[in-house]
């Protein structure tokens, strides 16, 4: 049996429908923390898509490439000085008078908390699927990405290793008594970490905006009003929406073809 | 052959899916079938609408009469069947059957006894009509496509002469009927996208069909 409505869109179209769904998926949000060395770092994170190229590939494969991930991120780090610490023993000194002592003196250093605010973009390129659903009533069609492809991240965690490094100079410069002691503290909490380290949060937070990545490229209500009501009497007119399904048709165009019955 | 061919979007419904966007549209809207001066009809209703009788001199307060039609079935280029002569579906085109009730309240004589009431006179016509698409575009995604009789057939009335009094009186009343009768581009692109209208709507292997580009 023939399908009753057929909708379809070649690759130019299809460019224009991806990136309405990006629009409309808007900015997503996450928090978590991750390790940074022996530090524990929390974050929070944002992330958006824009642009991309698709390429339709029968039978149901949506291949968008440069698709552009805009994140950003603040970090909070808390860095336990306390390897500053020290104490100035007690010296007595004998005089004529008696013995005089100085007091034992010690330093304690506190944790301090460093934010570190950083915001770049990235480039994807990946093979998605179509998904057809029936959800609550309303039909959905996703584009849902297969894997997770390698993010190249190599010069996103530079910046963000000398925004750490910065935001953890600027936090010490605010620690009472730690003058003399600033570069060793520097020098010892950043070389407590260092770009594999970064790679590896900044990888292990991006996944989590990447992994499952789905873009909504067509929802309907199965039940829905074609023609509003006009009172008194013009009811409003409905149609069922039985099926639909959805792929890709190659011919001497590849399109995104989605077909539905009434 | 592809799809959109050379323009980027195609919308299309078929055979099936006018048919059944016909039957929810006349089902929520019936009084779009039945007319009917009083005392067939007495008010207008979701059910049926209100005419006014044929005003004819010294019949007092005009003729009364009904129109009744089941709702139309729809059949796309390339025909199902073959179609009573002369009638001939070409490409772009569809046909159109219903039966449509014609119902006179016929005036009871004077002298008999129910005189001054009027009796019901009914006749059902099996009705084919050719018909061709057209569209009423306003904007992206907005616009729809209704439909135009272009010649009606109604088998087996003689006289010729009252057969084509008959058919155009039908004619008229589908073109009537029809021009309110609308699929929106909503249930040909199912909002798939938001059509920009370069093409259509034409008829071919039984459908409806648009082309365009989309925003």
């Amino acid at each position: 049996m023939a399908t009753d409505i057929i909708a379809a869109i070649d690759q130019t179209a299809a460019n224009t429908v991806l990136h309405a769904a990006e629009s409309a998926l808007g900015t997503l949000s996450k928090t978590g923390t991750g390790s940074l060395g022996p530090f524990i770092a929390g974050w929070k994170a944002s992330a958006s898509f824009t642009g991309g190229s698709v390429a339709l590939e029968a039978p149901d494969t949506v291949s968008i490439d440069h698709l552009r991930v805009n994140y950003s991120l603040n970090l909070k780090l808390g860095i336990d000085l306390s390897f500053l610490d020290f104490c100035i023993p007690q010296v007595c000194i004998w005089t004529p008078w008696g013995t005089l002592c100085t007091p034992t003196i010690c330093v304690t250093f506190p944790t301090i908390s460093v934010t570190v605010p950083f915001s770049t973009s990235l480039d994807l390129s990946a093979n998605f699927g179509i998904l057809v659903k029936l959800t609550g009533g309303t039909w959905i069609v996703d584009v849902v990405i297969q894997s997770v492809p390698t993010l190249d991240l190599g010069a996103a965690a530079t910046l963000l290793l000398t925004a750490i490094g910065a935001a953890i100079s600027l936090a010490l410069l605010a620690v009472p008594f730690i003058g003399p002691f600033l570069s060793i503290a520097a020098a010892v909490i950043t070389a407590a970490f260092g770009i594999a380290e970064v790679t590896g949060l900044l990888g292990s937070i991006l996944t989590l905006f990447v992994s499952g990545l789905t873009f909504k490229v067509w929802t309907h209500a199965q039940t829905f009003q074609v023609l509003p009501a006009s009172p008194p009497f013009t009811p409003a007119v409905h149609v069922l929406v039985t099926s639909v399904t959805a792929g890709v048709r190659a011919t001497t165009k590849n399109e995104l073809v989605l077909s539905v019955d009434i | 052959m592809s799809l959109t061919g050379t323009h980027h979007a195609l919308a299309s419904i078929d055979e099936h899916g006018v048919n059944a966007a016909l039957h929810a549209f006349f089902t929520a809207r019936p009084h779009y079938l039945h007319y009917g001066s009083p005392p067939f009809v007495t008010a207008s209703s979701t059910t049926e609408t209100q005419i006014s009788p044929i005003a004819f001199p010294g019949v007092g307060g005009g003729i009364s009469y009904a129109i009744d039609l089941t709702i139309p079935v729809v059949d796309l280029y390339p025909p199902d069947g073959p179609l009573p002569t002369p009638l001939v579906l070409d490409p772009g085109q569809l046909s159109l059957t219903t039966t449509v009730t014609i119902t006179i309240g016929c005036a009871v004589a004077k002298g008999t006894e129910n005189r001054g009431t009027v009796q019901p006179v009914s006749t059902k016509l099996k009705v084919v009509a050719i018909a061709h698409p057209t569209s009423v575009y306003f904007s992206p995604g907005v616009g729809h496509v209704t439909f135009h009789v272009d010649e009606v057939l109604i088998p087996d009335i003689e006289p010729v002469s009252l057969r084509s009094v008959v058919d155009c009186l039908i004619e008229m009343i589908l073109n009537g009927l029809l021009s309110s009768v609308q699929l929106p581009f909503d249930i040909i692109d199912v909002d798939f996208f938001k059509i920009i209208l370069e093409e259509g709507p034409t008829i071919a292997d039984n459908q409806i069909e648009l082309w365009g580009d989309i925003t």
